[in-house]
Order: C-alpha cells, then structure tokens, then sequence
C-alpha cells in the first residue's frame, strides 16, 4: 500500500525535488518536515551517496571500523556483556516482578539498558568511558553493542540494536553516534569552506530555527565564536546535519512507532542521545612529567591524534588555532541543538518524555582532552554520571529534555 | 583474555614456587639480599657463593627473573585494568590508571637490576657496579600499585 502511494504521479517526483533542494541547502523548515515523514531507507542511501560523492559500496568501505580496533571494541564489549549476564542470571529481571501497579518507573529497582554507539560508549583501551561508568551502577544492567570508530551510518544500516532490543526489550536505550561520519577517514576536509565567506548558515532556514527559536542560549551561551566559525561551513555539512537529523528521525520513528497508530514493539523504551563537546583540533603530544597522565602522549602517538581535525583542516587552508577551534564549535553546537530538537518533537508526541538529551558542551574545557575527540576519564565519568542521574531520575532535567553535564556534574 | 591471564598467573607461580626452591636450599644468603646489597656487602655474598654451583644458580635465576618480570607486570596491569571498571571515584580510576605506568616502570628498574646483577656475578672480582637505588624504587613501585589496587578492591568488596 505504502509502495502504491509512493508511486502515485508526483509523490515520487516531489521527494526527489525534497532532497535535491536538502542536498543544496535550499530546503525550507517546513519542506525538511515534509520529507522526513516521506523519507525511506532507500532515500537515506542515495542521499549518503550524494553527500559523500561516493558510490555506497565504498563508503561502508571507509566507514568500516578497523581491523585491529574492532577487535579490540569486541574484547571490551564480551567483558561487559559478561557482567550483564552475570546480572540477569542471578535474576535481575525477576525482581521487575515485584513492582506493584501503583509503582511508578522511577521506582523500579533494576533498569536494563541497551548501549549502542561510537568511541565516547566504547573506548576500547586505557580510558573509562561513558558505559564503563554506567556499567559500575549495581542496579543498571547494561548490554553494550558500541564500537570505538563506528559511523552512524554503519550503526543504522547494521540494524544490530534492532536484534538486540528485541531480544532484551530494555527500559533504556543509549544512542551516540555522528562523529565518526564528521571527522572519520579526513571527511571535515569536504564539509569545509576555505577562505570563511560560507553564508550557508543564512540560506538555512532550518539551522537558523535551531539557534534563533530553539536553542537555550541562557544556559548554554551561544559564543561569538559561533558566529566567526559558521562562514568556514559549506552546504555540505548542513546537508551533513539534516542527513543526520532525517537518520536519528528514522531510527526513533521505527523504534517509538507515534503515527498512523501503530503500536511500538519497544513499549516504554525511552532513549538518550549525547551530542559531544566542543574538542579542540591539536597536533601536540602534550609530553609531561604527571605520572597520572602518562596516558595522554600514548594516545596522541599511537591513535590517530591530529588526524582527525588538525589536519583536514589544515588541508581546506584553515591554519590559525582560533579559527579551528571556533569551525568545531559551531559544529558541535548545531549538532547538538539538532538532537535537542529531535528529542523535542517525539516528546511532543508522547504523554511521558521519551528521548533525553545528554549535553555536554563546555563541560570538558581546555585541559580536559586526551586526544583530540575524547574527553580524559574524569570527564567521561561526569558524562557517564549525568546519563545516570538521566536514567535513574536522581535530578530533574537543566530543561525541557536535556540533562546539561556542567549543571548536573560540575 | 582468559587464556593470556591463565597463561600469565601459571607463569608467575611457577617461576615464584623454583625462586623459593633454589633460594631456600641453594643460596645462602638469599637472592633479595644481593640485590639490596651495596659494593661491599655484594662482594661478601659473591665471596660466599664462590662455589661454581651456587654462583651458576643465582646466575640462572636473575635470567629467569627477566621471564618473572613480564608475568608480575602483566599481572599487575590486568588486575588495575579489571579494577578501574569497578572503581568510580575520580581519584581512584586515576591511580589504577596510573598503575600501568608504574608497573611498567617497576618492571624497566626491575631488568636494570638484573642487568647489572649478572654483570657483577662475572667481573665481581675485577669490579663492581651497584644498582640498589633500583632495587628499592622497583619495590616502592611494587608496593604502590599492590596499596592501590588493594584499597579500590576492598572498597568494592565494601560497597557489593
């Protein structure tokens, strides 16, 4: 049926003029509503292909994760699942089973949490990540799919959070996923504008709506630096961001199931999306004499540090460390503002909130990276804690449905 | 994982079970007190071990004790690295963290050690080269990570 109406005379043809239009930053908020609902698995391809100016079977070559590092993600994930496990045998679940019918949720005793997403879920070596964390919490039972190095791409094409949520039906489950498909295989090179006179920022109606109507500027400042960094964007990352805004709006559809009334398989899951901070593009391997953090030099030696941001900005021209730092931060804070938007308009939706968003700009500050994408592990158990206090209800949201970490977890 | 920590802990008891075998009936005074020792005292023991069987003993036994090495940083490595996932607290992540670097550390004063232990087993008579700042930094090293693994362990004991 839903085949027949898509090839009614014009439906077709109005999609194709939809992502035309998405693809040259010229799509309308409301053309942008419009396609969303219309967009199929198969329109989300042939948009990745145009963005990327790559046929498919060699980006999901490129985004694949690496050898070596998958095999290291796979270690950290048995460990973890073997915790898991260890709980749901001892009955973790059966005590759900004592919950009278006045309990509401938030009394529920035992939570299980199904945690899909990219390196800041599953660093596989050194660091405490955000799920290793999660995992200490004696009454979270958490089953990890997160892979260090993985694309959004590969995470909503690979379909393996639909297997495993159907197999465990959790009460949470963890989303963190898109900074690979920025910054992975030197991709930042192709979204940027040499010479900074981008004025795509003004021809999108839809980030403009982000910033101007949506973001909360008093808790989270909007910096000059937003506005300086903005002209080094081109059309290709705002098609970027709406190609990730339409995939996340796929995702929680087909997970939430809110029209045409059907009824979600996933009954009661809520879900949690995280957007990053703000990192700081660097070559340096910050050798010291702290002991504590010996780790640090290691990493940027021998995991790909610099690479990532320092240098496909230094290959578009972009050379100067403040205009660097302020192309990330405009990224990463559309980026977020885009999850809080989508969170938004599924909580519209529902009676209960059902997507939180954990925040966490500016919480991780100068001093606090590892590497140029990962925050040092005090930093990531702050973040971890926030998604606790999130999932846990120890703390009302900083707003709407957004746990922001340096209000949470100063 | 579980094969490399069997692997890794079978190694360490063997190689600690022939070091309590050989010091216990071979060598008088034991091997520990030669590496504390200083020129003058290193000299004396090497005098006392002057029998060729003895002296090929201790020899074989610093050889074994660079095997003895990697176990016991392995070891302490894993059992830090198994430990942080289970420790919340800021501090404490942060130190058996730092445990890595430090059993590593203990592990190059350690091979220091042995280098220049051999070294005096053969030229003793001729000259003499004393390392025992190594000796007890290895040991202040040992002993940090063991402090600190122990206090996060018995803390999460606490709190099960």
């Amino acid at each position: 049926m839903i085949r027949s109406l898509e090839n009614l005379p014009g439906i077709k043809e109005r999609k194709q003029e939809l992502i035309e239009k998405l693809l040259g930053n010229e799509i309308l908020h409301e053309e942008l509503i419009e396609l969303r609902d219309k967009v199929n698995a198969e329109d989300l391809s042939d948009i990745l292909q145009r963005i990327y100016d790559l046929n498919e079977t060699y980006i999901y070559k490129l985004a694949a994760v690496e050898t070596m590092v998958e095999k290291l993600n796979k270690i950290k994930n048995r460990q973890r699942n073997q915790v898991f496990f260890k709980k749901i045998r001892k009955g973790f679940r059966k005590l759900n089973d004592n919950l009278s019918n006045n309990d509401s949720p938030g009394d529920n005793p035992h939570i299980t949490v199904v945690a899909e997403g990219d390196s800041w879920f599953n660093y596989p070596i050194i660091l405490t990540d955000i799920i290793d964390r999660i995992i200490m919490e004696k009454d979270l039972a958490v089953y990890s799919i997160a892979s260090g190095g993985d694309w959004l791409l590969n995470m909503l094409t690979g379909r393996q959070y639909v297997e495993e949520l159907s197999i465990s039906h959790p009460d949470w489950f963890l989303i963190s996923g898109g900074g690979n498909d920025l910054v992975g295989a030197r991709r930042l090179a192709t979204i940027l504008q040499p010479g900074g006179e981008s004025v795509e920022f003004e021809k999108s109606e839809w980030a403009q709506h982000l910033i101007l109507d949506f973001a909360e500027k008093s808790i989270i400042p909007l910096k000059e630096d937003f506005h300086e960094g903005l002209p080094f964007l081109s059309k290709d990352f705002y098609a970027l961001l709406m190609f990730f805004h339409l995939q996340y709006y796929f995702l929680f559809k087909g997970l939430l199931k809110t029209e045409d009334n059907c009824v979600s398989k996933f009954e009661g899951l809520k879900i949690i999306t995280q957007g990053y901070d703000y990192p700081l593009p660097s070559s340096d391997k910050k050798f010291g004499i702290n002991p504590v953090r010996w780790y640090i030099p290691f990493a940027r030696t021998f995991l790909g540090h610099g690479g990532w941001l320092k240098t496909p900005l230094q290959i578009r021209g972009i050379n100067a460390e403040r205009s660097q730092q302020k192309v990330l931060y405009s990224m990463i804070y559309l980026f977020n503002e885009m999850m809080i938007e989508l969170g938004d308009i599924f909580n519209k939706r529902h009676p209960e909130q059902r997507i939180f968003h954990i925040d966490s700009r500016d919480s991780v500050g100068k001093g606090g990276w590892t590497d140029e994408l990962h925050p040092t592990p005090v930093h990531f158990i702050k973040i971890g804690q926030t998604f606790i206090d999130c999932i846990k209800r120890r703390k009302a949201p900083t707003y709407g449905n957004v746990y922001v970490v340096k209000t949470c977890n100063p | 994982m579980k094969k490399f920590r069997i692997i890794i802990w079978a190694g360490f008891l063997v190689i600690m079970l022939v070091f309590f075998y050989c010091d216990y009936f071979y060598l008088k005074p034991g091997i520990v007190s030669f590496e504390f020792a200083n020129e003058m005292d290193g000299k004396l023991i090497l005098d006392g071990w002057k029998n060729d069987k003895v002296l090929s003993i201790a020899q074989t036994m610093i050889w074994l004790d660079f095997a003895y090495i990697f176990f016991y940083v392995a070891i302490m490595i894993t059992l830090s690295n198994r430990q942080i996932r289970k420790e919340p607290s800021i501090g404490l992540n942060a130190l058996l963290r730092a445990n890595f670097f430090f059993a590593f550390l203990a592990g190059f004063f350690d091979s220091i050690e042995n280098i220049s232990l051999l070294y005096n087993i053969r030229y003793w008579q001729t000259s003499y080269f004393s390392v025992v700042w190594a000796t007890w930094l290895k040991f202040i090293l040992i002993g940090w990570t063991v402090l600190i693994w122990l206090i996060s362990f018995i803390k999460s004991i606490i709190n099960r």
